[in-house]
């Protein structure tokens, strides 16, 4: 059984001028083939946290479509989101909505795909405690690649992976989150959530106390931290 | 305590501030490079004000008389150490830009969390080197591209082709000090906009200040 531990703050910035959370998150943790993915609107879009909504959602009906077939490209899914998204978002102008987008989807034939567009992180832990950080097109300086924003296929950073084995572990993080953590301790980060957090009765809860105390100083963003992993 | 506290850094995100100072023999009349390092100080005095954690305000000085050196390496401005700058020597101001380059272009210095840089040319004659390729370079390199830039004038012989060209931006405002007491109050703007961004919920946004009112 795959087990998911996720949770979507708001960060201080949104909060001070009363604003919602406009991260957004969604998994499906399924045994035949399972699902996650992350996003975080920008905020200086005034439709960010529709856009990021939409995207979730455009990102889980376009992996369900992909992988009804064994052959499609992680490109192909990657096109089906774009075009799902803007499906989703009806009048709203993409460019009001702007979002990254993170996700993992197995296919259920063997295959997983990782796409990321912009700014925070997707790693992966193996069975043996070994850290992989997806590469990421990232731009410094928090100036990030959309939805919604001019970019092509290639601004995405695709990879096609084997599904999770038992005992891997895949963490998804949006920048308000991946900006502050310290590399070297990803690993500890990922044990925390699976072996502590994963033995609460409600560890999204506790998640979300823990982001809610962020503890670098002059953070100002939301926060949305996944893990996902198979026992 | 929070058990995140384990696995993040512990430092606030920094906002790099790069002054490339022209401390050419000319900058020694009518009280340019004292005004200089007195405006210099009280701007470093003045990020230390600062208290709002939310960024921590990096400053790095980069001086270009005679030879172009780091005269101050970035660090957070609570542990910048000022020490006056002296003027001598011609105008070098090509090899200034190489320099900035490289340091903006340094991820070990500033990593990639940090916000976007600022960088500020003061300069009161014409440079004594070629500048159109370096500062091509630091205009076209991935990090220097997107840093804020602010630029003055010094006096009548300051060259303000390359200021502009500096700018990148027809339309952005060259500075313009005719007299000493200019140079403290652009330094003035300086740390306004700085400060200005410190305490924006999006410190990477362009800062908006007051365009009159100016002396500049």
């Amino acid at each position: 059984m795959v087990r998911v531990v996720a949770s979507s703050v708001t960060g201080p910035a949104h909060q001070r001028y009363g604003l919602p959370c406009q991260d957004a998150w969604l998994a499906v943790p399924s045994d035949r083939a399972c699902f996650a993915v992350v996003c975080d609107g920008m905020g200086s879009r005034p439709r960010a946290r529709e856009g990021a909504r939409a995207a979730i959602r455009a990102a889980r009906d376009a992996w369900r479509a992909w992988s009804r077939s064994p052959v499609g490209s992680v490109e192909d899914l990657v096109r089906l989101l774009e075009v799902f998204w803007r499906l989703r978002l009806g009048t709203l102008p993409p460019e009001d909505c702007a979002t990254t987008c993170l996700l993992y989807g197995e296919d259920g034939h063997g295959r997983a795909a990782i796409a990321q567009l912009g700014d925070g992180l997707i790693a992966h832990r193996a069975g043996d405690g070994r850290i992989r950080v997806h590469p990421s097109r990232t731009n410094d300086f928090g100036l990030t690649d959309a939805l919604g924003c001019p970019h092509t296929l290639g601004h995405w950073s695709l990879a096609l992976v084997a599904p999770l084995r038992p005992g891997e572990a895949l963490l998804l993080a949006t920048d308000g989150v991946s900006e502050d953590l310290e590399p070297s301790r990803l690993g500890d980060l990922v044990a925390w959530v699976t072996d502590d957090l994963g033995l609460q009765p409600q560890p999204w809860r506790q998640l979300a106390a823990e982001l809610r105390r962020w503890p670098v100083p002059g953070h100002h963003d939301d926060k949305t931290l996944l893990v996902m992993w198979r026992p | 305590m929070s058990r995140l506290k384990e696995f993040t850094t512990q430092s606030a995100r920094p906002l790099p501030v790069v002054l490339l100072a022209d401390v050419s023999g000319s900058m020694g009349g009518d009280g340019k490079i004292q005004a200089l390092n007195h405006a210099v100080r009280e701007m470093i005095e003045a990020f230390l004000d600062e208290s709002d954690l939310r960024v921590e305000i990096q400053v790095a000085v980069i001086t270009f008389g005679g030879e172009a050196r780091i005269h101050l390496p970035l660090r957070p401005s609570r542990e910048a150490a000022w020490t006056d700058l002296e003027a001598s020597g011609g105008t070098p101001m090509g090899a200034a830009f190489n320099i900035a380059r490289e340091l903006i272009e340094d991820r070990q210095v500033i990593p990639g969390r940090a916000y976007r840089p600022t960088i500020v040319l003061v300069s009161d004659g014409q440079p004594t080197d070629s500048w159109q390729e370096p500062l091509n370079a630091l205009l076209e390199s991935e990090r220097g591209g997107k840093a804020f830039r602010m630029a003055m004038a010094i006096g009548a012989d300051a060259d303000h082709d390359v200021l502009q060209a500096f700018l990148g931006d027809p339309e952005a405002r060259v500075f313009q000090a005719g007299e000493a007491r200019q140079i403290r109050q652009f330094f003035q703007l300086v740390t306004m906009s700085v400060s200005s961004r410190s305490r924006s919920a999006n410190p990477n946004s362009t800062p908006s200040l007051p365009d009159d009112g100016w002396d500049l």
